[in-house]
């Protein structure tokens, strides 16, 4: 395994690793931060092009970028945050909401542990 | 204090003061002080990883060097750490580059719940010289998260204890 070590914050974490997975599935195998310190973790298989175009990827990195899970997450808490109002101040589409936010939360308590 | 192999006397032998102090009083005080290192991290910021692969947590402020008299070390880590979903971070410690116990190193944390870990780990056969201890983790998938902060230290200890 080799590390490429950069300096770049904010960094989101999530969204690096998955534009890197995308772009470079054959040799990269994560991403680790530690304050402004990144080390993305490569095999050693990796070729000069790909450690130049890594580099490009981690410099151009916007943090303010959320992935498709993330997104999904910010949009559930803002229709929670809109459903904090008195009851008789619900429409329709708030019950709607209501309901598919307690079902998404449903299936999420009900997913069984597992070791790892 | 630097351990010495304690002298064989011989019957008839005469004790010289040279002899008392380096095979009594210098192997005493290095009894009393063993070979030690103990590393309390306050971070700036957590750390942080996707890799499924050990990966070392910070080869800069989370790495012994000891040198040690040959036998066996305990090793120790404090830490508090956690996942963002349903995913497991597993931590060991590796020995000049070495990661001990099975694949999925010697304890791990599942979930998005922040949860203290605590654990020793005696080694033996550890061969007399210096070595390298280094924290390692690793995720199951997603992203794993070590907290390190003000108030919230990584710990990584190792003693010589035989």
């Amino acid at each position: 395994m080799i590390d490429l070590e950069f300096i770049k914050s904010p960094v989101n974490i999530d969204k690096l690793h998955e534009d890197l997975s995308a772009a470079f599935n054959k040799v990269f195998i994560g991403v680790t931060i530690s304050a402004d310190q990144v080390r993305i973790h490569v095999t050693d298989a990796i070729t000069q092009a790909e450690r130049d175009q890594i580099g490009l990827l981690v410099l151009t990195h916007d943090a303010a970028l959320l992935t498709a899970a993330q997104q999904a997450a910010k949009d559930r808490a803002i229709l929670w945050a809109s459903l904090q109002k008195p009851w008789d101040t619900w429409t329709p589409q708030d019950k709607d909401n209501f309901l598919r936010l307690l079902s998404a939360t449903t299936q999420s308590v009900t997913t069984p542990l597992k070791s790892p | 204090m630097t351990w010495t192999a304690p002298k064989t006397w011989a019957a008839d032998e005469l004790v010289t003061a040279t002899d008392f102090n380096t095979h009594l009083r210098d192997n005493l005080l290095a009894l009393k002080q063993p070979p030690s290192q103990q590393i309390v991290r306050l971070n700036a910021a957590s750390y942080t990883t996707t890799s499924t692969s050990f990966v070392t947590v910070d080869d800069t402020n989370l790495k012994i060097t000891l040198t040690s008299y040959g036998g066996d070390v305990l090793i120790w880590v404090n830490a508090t750490a956690n996942t963002n979903g349903s995913y497991s971070l597993m931590l060991t410690v590796s020995i000049d580059g070495v990661d001990q116990g099975p694949a999925n190193g010697l304890t791990y944390v599942y979930g998005s719940n922040v949860t203290p870990l605590s654990w020793v780990l005696l080694v033996s056969g550890i061969a007399a010289g210096e070595h390298s201890y280094r924290l390692r983790f690793r995720v199951s998938g997603g992203t794993g998260t070590l907290l390190s902060n003000a108030n919230v230290p990584v710990i990584l200890g190792v003693r010589e204890v035989s």
